[in-house]
């Protein structure tokens, strides 16, 4: 393969590699809402339902 | 006065000190279900390639949830993520994720999946989970339908079903602006039923 070859192909492979580490980024990013799930005192555990 | 706002609102928000420097932007918000408060967010960087901070911001930081930015009053405020969810997530809560759960009633009956969470801030400076916003199921007689339900002030809910009384149901209100008048509304029947 010509230089340019493999100038092209690593080129290629940085931006793939950019793109890839920005795209996890955002979604380790986006955001949510965390909720105490234990059962709160107004609420007890009821047995046999 | 207090004023309501969808918690998809809050994410993403700046957040700035009061020397004007833009430190992170919000990531969760994590409330308590004994109770409904906001116990703090959790943090991301700012930058393009940037994820998710080790650092969080209890609301007792929090100086000013304005519409553009959170505002703090320095750095030093900020603190460990884990002392955040610590706070509002009890042990033995796993502290799940609400968006995307599905909203069940004490009688059984699904009503939907939670797309946004409200929260009410007042100005008390307090901040309160008081509803869902729901993409309503057959029983909610709009399928489909985008709408607000309220919620009692002792909340259950896990990282796959949150719980709400059947009486939910008939105060299900249509847009953000009617949503307070429901709450009241929904919390007074059931302080009347207890």
């Amino acid at each position: 393969m010509e230089w340019w070859g493999w100038l092209l192909v690593i080129l290629v492979v940085a931006v793939l590699a950019v793109a890839a580490f920005w795209l996890i980024q955002r979604r380790r990013r986006a955001g949510g809402v965390i909720v105490d799930s234990s059962v709160s005192p107004g609420n007890p555990p009821q047995e046999g339902l | 006065m207090s004023r309501l706002m969808r918690t998809s609102e809050v994410i993403g928000r700046p957040v700035v000190t009061l020397n004007g420097q833009d430190i992170a932007q919000i990531k969760d918000v994590v409330y308590s279900a004994g109770g409904g408060a906001v116990g703090g967010f959790t943090l991301a960087g700012r930058g393009l390639f940037s994820g998710p901070l080790k650092q969080g911001l209890s609301w007792s930081a929090v100086m000013a949830l304005g519409p553009d930015a959170v505002m703090i009053r320095d750095e030093d405020v900020v603190s460990s993520v884990t002392e955040i969810l610590d706070a509002s997530v009890r042990p033995g809560g796993s502290g799940g994720n609400v968006l995307g759960s599905e909203v069940l009633t004490d009688t059984g009956i699904l009503l939907g999946t939670v797309v946004d969470v409200i929260l009410e801030v007042s100005e008390r400076r307090t901040c309160d989970v008081v509803g869902y916003e729901v993409s309503a199921s057959e029983a909610l007689g709009t399928h489909s339908a985008k709408v607000f339900l309220p919620l009692p002030d002792t909340l259950s809910a896990s990282g796959e079903h949150v719980m709400v009384p059947a009486a939910a149901k008939d105060f299900v209100a249509h847009d953000l602006a009617g949503f307070g008048a429901a709450v009241k509304a929904f919390r007074k029947n059931l302080e009347g039923q207890g």
